[in-house]
């Protein structure tokens, strides 16, 4: 909750008589944020499935079948590079519906809840259209049994915004930070995407500095929607420091500059990934930062084929390794033929 | 009398299926709207749904010309085009049904009867539609004595009132959906207030129009200042409350205004606040000018 839009709101008479909520207040750095995951095997897998876009339009048995592909290639993709891998976690990044109702909501949540993977989400800009409250939503996300999505009533900006400390052995080895990136900017006639704001980077910053030993940053990802305005800077640099994957949409972040990037370059973030732009996957080293766009995970609304010619949907992976790298894997699953299915790889990131 | 109070019950009922209709059936176009690519699966549910809205506009005028030698042919004519619509979609349902686009005849999604429920609508209106072809053969007064009969509408007027009507009904529907799906535990949802007062005030403009309207010239007057001061304060509310919070609408509102969000626009202020201010100055000016003509 947003204690200062509340009582900047509260001056008005009409408020005091119709503003129902308070709000309460958490340190930064509160622990309630953080949950705690282990290395399973030498390795620690996580599918980033993004753009799912469930709506009304949707045929749910041809999607659900579709979405069980790609979680059962990553599957493969795991054992494939380590036979005793497995995917250990699902990062869902946003816009998994998009005008839908309860109905259609529960089918893509359960979907992915009977895969008995941990998995947690981080709101898109679209996940709070459709028939249903954002009350409602909150608990749905919530309700799951392998949901790890818990939503923190605090003062900053966003809902999604929450550490997993992945560790091995009882010492902190990884954090994965969800950043909700928001919605839109409102605009007079046309609205800009929003991005993530000041408090949410203070909110960050206080995570990663209670985190690290000594004077060393814990090495943590980010995930999150909406792509930041370096992804396009990055971009102009492209024959540079493209590591794989393909741009075939214009890059739409926020007109706003956050500063999360800045933060986080300093604080031993190793990558950031979003979704948004359903035709990129391009992904890149910036600054010494890896920023990439996931792969659309579904067919729903638009997607793009590959120079190659193969549909660019499918998940991407990031293969965490203990001491402090880690592996990318694109791959790419056909959205007529399942078993036709393609990848992009870097190690050693 | 008694004739007068089953029109307008069945009226208000109309009102109120065609506001729920519009709006629901715009949410299920909007998740089409990127590409059409879902048309097929689209269409027919989207007709279902707003064929109240149509159901309404046809009963109303039918309603205002009951008495009238334009009975028959609009009794006719309306008939003629809603069994044709209920029998397309009853073939469409069908025909999605059998070719799998529809599962079975109880998805559950979308409604929990659907496609049960838009097969419902579609029949309801095929029936409906031949009864009232068939009842406008048993009138007296010949077909064309209707199309004889020059057409005293509205002009202009009339257009721009259906207009206001169409949106009004969308922003009732909002409202009643809304009470579903409203952020209730938002820090700001005392700021929708004003947004969800100027809902409400547009389907009491109709309701002022079209039933309560009467009374002396300065009655009228009064009424209509009233109607314009209240937009007009609403309005500013809305505004004032944007200066405060800009986020205010993004966050609570998203589900109301699909269009905006899909498309980037801000138009809900505008839908919400011109449209009943423009309408309470048009009754200002109409009795401005009834003054004059008497």
């Amino acid at each position: 909750m947003k204690v200062h839009r509340f009582w900047l709101g509260g001056v008005l008479p009409l408020l005091a008589l119709c503003s129902c909520s308070a709000s309460s207040s958490i340190p930064l750095s509160s622990d309630e944020y953080v949950k705690d995951l282990n290395f399973s095997s030498d390795v620690f897998n996580i599918l980033q499935l993004t753009d799912i876009h469930y709506s009304f339009a949707t045929n749910l048995d041809s999607a659900n079948a579709y979405l069980t592909a790609v979680k059962d290639q990553a599957e493969k993709e795991a054992k494939k590079y380590n036979a005793n891998s497995k995917i250990d976690l699902i990062m869902v990044t946003g816009d998994t519906l998009l005008e839908a109702d309860k109905a259609i909501a529960n089918s893509v949540y359960d979907l992915i809840d009977s895969w008995k993977i941990p998995y947690d989400f981080t709101y898109g800009n679209h996940d709070r259209q459709g028939n249903w409250s954002p009350d409602w939503m909150k608990n749905r996300l919530e309700k799951g049994d392998y949901s790890l999505y818990d939503e923190v009533d605090d003062d900053i900006w966003g809902h999604s915004n929450y550490v997993l400390d992945i560790k091995t052995n009882g010492t902190l080895a990884w954090q994965i930070y969800s950043l909700d990136s928001n919605s839109y900017l409102p605009g007079a006639i046309v609205h800009s995407y929003d991005y993530i704001h000041d408090d949410q980077v203070q909110w960050y910053e206080a995570q990663a500095d209670v985190a690290k030993t000594g004077e060393n940053y814990v090495p943590s990802l980010a995930y999150f929607h909406i792509p930041l305005r370096q992804w396009v800077t990055a971009y102009e640099n492209k024959d540079e420091d493209t590591i794989l994957g393909e741009a075939h949409e214009s890059f739409c972040p926020s007109k706003h500059d956050s500063s999360f990037f800045d933060a986080a370059k300093s604080r031993n973030m190793k990558g950031m990934f979003c979704g948004h732009d359903h035709s990129n996957d391009w992904t890149c080293q910036y600054e010494g930062v890896v920023l990439g766009y996931g792969v659309k995970a579904n067919r729903e609304l638009y997607y793009h084929k590959s120079d190659a010619g193969y549909d660019i949907t499918g998940g991407s992976i990031v293969t965490l390794h203990k001491e402090g790298t880690f592996d990318l894997t694109h791959f790419y699953v056909n959205t007529d033929d399942t078993s036709d299915v393609h990848e992009a790889r870097a190690v050693g990131l | 009398m008694k004739e007068k109070i089953v029109t307008r019950c069945l009226e208000g009922v109309l009102y109120i299926l065609a506001a729920l209709g519009l709006f629901y059936g715009f949410l299920v176009l909007s998740s089409d709207l990127q590409d059409f690519s879902h048309w097929n699966y689209i269409v027919p549910i989207v007709l279902a749904y707003w064929s109240p809205v149509y159901l309404l506009f046809a009963f109303h005028i039918l309603v205002k010309n009951a008495h009238t030698k334009r009975a028959k042919g609009l009794l006719c004519g309306n008939g003629i085009a809603l069994g044709l619509l209920g029998l397309l979609g009853m073939v469409w349902v069908l025909t999605n049904v059998i070719r799998n686009v529809y599962h079975t005849f109880f998805q559950g999604i979308v409604s929990p009867l659907f496609p049960f429920d838009i097969f419902a609508i579609f029949v309801f209106e095929f029936i409906f539609g031949l009864m009232a072809f068939i009842e406008s053969h048993l009138m007296k007064d010949s077909l064309d004595s209707y199309l004889q009969t020059p057409t005293a509408g509205r002009g202009w007027r009339g257009f721009f009132w259906a207009i206001f009507v169409l949106i009004a009904l969308y922003h009732f529907g909002a409202f009643l959906f809304g009470l579903g799906f409203a952020y209730y535990t938002s820090p700001t949802f005392g700021l929708m207030m004003p947004l969800y007062l100027l809902m409400l005030l547009q389907t009491g403009m109709v309701l002022y129009e079209e039933w309560i309207k009467k009374g002396s010239l300065k009655t009228r007057r009064i009424v209509a200042l009233s109607l314009l001061g209240t937009a007009a304060v609403l309005s500013s509310l809305m505004l004032l409350f944007n200066l405060v919070d800009p986020y205010y609408l993004v966050e609570n509102g998203t589900a109301y205004y699909p269009l905006d969000w899909l498309m980037s626009l801000d138009l809900a202020p505008f839908l919400a606040c011109l449209p009943p201010l423009i309408a309470s100055l048009a009754f200002l000016v109409a009795k401005d000018k009834a003054k004059k003509a008497a």
